[in-house]
């Protein structure tokens, strides 16, 4: 990106991690988010809640690049990512992963942690045709780093079991490590803890701890309170596409235009009545 | 077909374990090229010979469409046009039809590439249509590509180009069923060796990404319309070899020979042998052209195509994986009644012993 020095807003915001510059993305009449603006910080795990149809899945598929947003910019290390595919977003370092688990379902679980790595990698038709040596050292150390990774979130047993094979929790888990294995720099769950029982939660939220603590930085998108509490730095709260709240887990606990949000304004007209 | 299952499962599971072991990696393949290099020895008959020949052109088409069909996903039904542009590539530049004589081999790998720039260019438009869409694309293509060669002066029109010269090595004429043999399976071993290679590399791996799930490809830093458009690109070359191969062993090539039923034949040949595994469209493709021969001339000859349908709905219902897979250990238990959401970690170590499929 052309550094513009007659803004120094913009310059401002290079020195942001990532940027969320009044987005919005709008499907026909539908503002799915309207006019959102945010910055998340190194190191942070960063918490996006909302009712549901807030508009928290449509943010994280414009800042990924699945949709291009309608307008707006998301500026990732100072990068305007408008326009990128999203495979290119991957590459500069924005892993994700979805709220229904997307796995290669008739691929081993190896298998899938290994296409992870692959566009890392260099090989090309060439050099695999050839077995030339690139293309050699590369598929070996793409299955060491394979095994060691699906080692570190446990699942090193199934490796060559079929991924379709797996229960929820660890598909959720494969689906994470896959994630990590594109080397991001931030990585965005989207309802890691969906459909879990109390027990694979606390694992979770452990996992996501330690990510963290690996020097990950974590946007999650979550519906479990007690996750969001427990985890989060920062928490922005949207409603109806637009952004209502923002601020610390404490913060956010009490705001009345966030418990208005999620439980609606009933009280008063009860008490009223009464 | 439960029992048809079973062997299948039987069979499958004893070749990995054979694979697995340290000679069986060896030992199989060698064995079994020994055996296919030894038929001419042991069959007399310059018929069957002929069919294993023309099987030999179907293995190196299956071995192609795999990759596009079994790999990637894509449901090319047009694949015959590629087979026919080879097949016309030989029989313009060797036959006395313009006189031009060009060096066999010569024409061979340029048959192959102008086939993949063909699948390329179709794909272009092709890829912007998802599934049926896209195989409509291609049927259209495929019998464009029929109805052309049906029509124009180059291509001699219906009556086809005749006197096609034959294979030649250095100053070696191929002039017998046996030579072409022989070729024929070089040529589909080391196209065998390249397939298994691409197969097991970050290419292969990304195509089946691709099929599975494409925006989860996509979200893993895959360009999955490059790696589409590469599938279509390196699965048509076989196909142009293939032509040539054919011209030069038939002698005569005419537009009846490309009709949309070969397409479906080799569509047929991948999805019986087993989506996205290399053995397996070789298998399909040896079955297809073997098992219906003894048929010729009888009452089910003309049904051929009948039957290769009714085999294509009996696969889709009971073995929608195809003869011989691409194998994994545990149950798939997605496409089962419950999505896979009921399962405890014990039903996966109970399923250790099962394969899957």
């Amino acid at each position: 990106m052309e550094p513009n020095t007659d803004s120094p807003f913009e310059n401002q915001q290079t020195d942001q991690f990532l940027v969320i510059d009044n987005v919005s993305r709008h499907f026909g009449a539908l503002k799915a988010v309207d006019n959102v603006s945010f910055s998340v910080k190194k190191g942070q795990i960063f918490s996006v809640i909302g009712p549901n149809g807030a508009g928290k899945t449509t943010l994280f598929n414009v800042i990924t690049g699945i949709y291009p947003p309608t307008s707006g910019k998301v500026l990732f290390e100072g990068k305007n990512l408008k326009g990128l595919p999203a495979h290119q977003v991957t590459r500069l370092g924005i892993a994700r992963t979805y709220q229904i688990v997307r796995l290669f379902d008739n691929m081993s679980v190896l298998e899938n942690a290994m296409v992870g790595f692959y566009c890392r990698i260099k090989a090309g038709v060439w050099d695999i045709i050839l077995n030339l040596p690139r293309a050699k050292n590369e598929r070996r150390l793409v299955k060491e780093k394979g095994i060691e990774l699906l080692d570190r979130v446990g699942l090193l047993e199934y490796q060559d079991y079929i991924a379709a094979s797996l229960p929820l929790g660890l598909r959720k888990r494969l689906q994470i490590a896959r994630a990590l294995a594109t080397e991001p720099k931030v990585l965005l769950l989207d309802e890691p803890t969906g459909g879990m029982n109390p027990s694979e939660k606390v694992e979770m939220m452990a996992l996501i701890e330690r990510l963290r603590s690996g020097g990950l930085t974590i946007l999650l998108v979550e519906h479990d309170m007690n996750v969001i509490m427990g985890v989060s730095d920062w928490i922005v709260v949207l409603d109806y596409g637009a952004k209502i709240a923002e601020g610390k887990p404490e913060e956010i606990q009490t705001n009345p235009v966030v418990i208005e949000a999620y439980l609606g304004r009933g009280l008063e007209n009860v008490t009223a009545k009464n | 077909m439960k029992t048809g299952n079973k062997f299948s499962d039987w069979f499958t599971q004893k070749y990995d374990a054979l694979e697995r072991q340290p000679y069986g990696r060896i030992v199989v393949p060698t064995v079994t090229l020994l055996a296919f290099a030894l038929i001419p020895m042991f069959v007399k008959s310059n018929y069957w010979i002929r069919v294993l020949d023309s099987a030999g052109i179907y293995i190196m088409m299956a071995l192609g469409l795999n990759i596009i069909l079994g790999y990637t996903g894509l449901l090319n039904l047009g694949y015959a046009a590629y087979y026919a542009i080879g097949a016309y590539m030989w029989a313009i530049l060797g036959s006395p039809y313009f006189g031009i004589h060009w060096n066999f081999w010569v024409v061979f790998f340029l048959a192959g590439l102008a086939a993949g720039v063909a699948g390329y260019l179709l794909a272009i438009p092709g890829l912007g249509l998802k599934g049926d869409y896209l195989a409509l694309v291609t049927i259209g293509f495929g019998e464009s590509i029929r109805i052309l060669a049906n029509n124009l002066k180059l291509t001699n029109a219906a009556m086809g180009i005749s006197q096609i010269d034959p294979m030649t090595i250095g100053p070696f004429k191929a002039t017998s069923v046996q030579h072409y043999y022989y070729v024929l399976l070089v040529i589909c071993v080391i196209e065998v060796i390249l397939m298994r290679r691409l197969e097991n590399s970050r290419i292969g791996h990304a195509w089946m990404a691709v099929r599975e799930d494409e925006l989860a490809a996509e979200s893993m830093g895959l360009d999955t319309h490059n790696l589409k458009l590469l599938a279509c690109f390196i699965g048509a070359i076989p196909a142009g070899m293939a032509g040539v191969m054919f011209a030069a062993m038939q002698t005569y090539v005419s537009p009846v020979s490309f009709k949309f039923v070969e397409s479906i034949t080799i569509v047929a040949m991948v999805i019986v042998g087993g989506r996205a595994n290399v053995y397996g469209a070789v298998l399909g493709a040896l079955l297809l052209v073997v098992v219906p021969e003894p048929l010729r001339g009888s009452i089910f000859d003309s049904a051929r195509i009948l039957i290769y349908g009714l085999l294509l709905i009996v696969m889709m219902l009971y073995k929608p994986q195809g003869f011989w897979p691409r194998r994994y250990r545990g149950k798939s238990h997605v496409k089962g009644n419950n999505g896979g959401l009921d399962l405890s970690g014990k039903k996966i170590s109970d399923s250790k012993t099962s394969v899957g499929g």
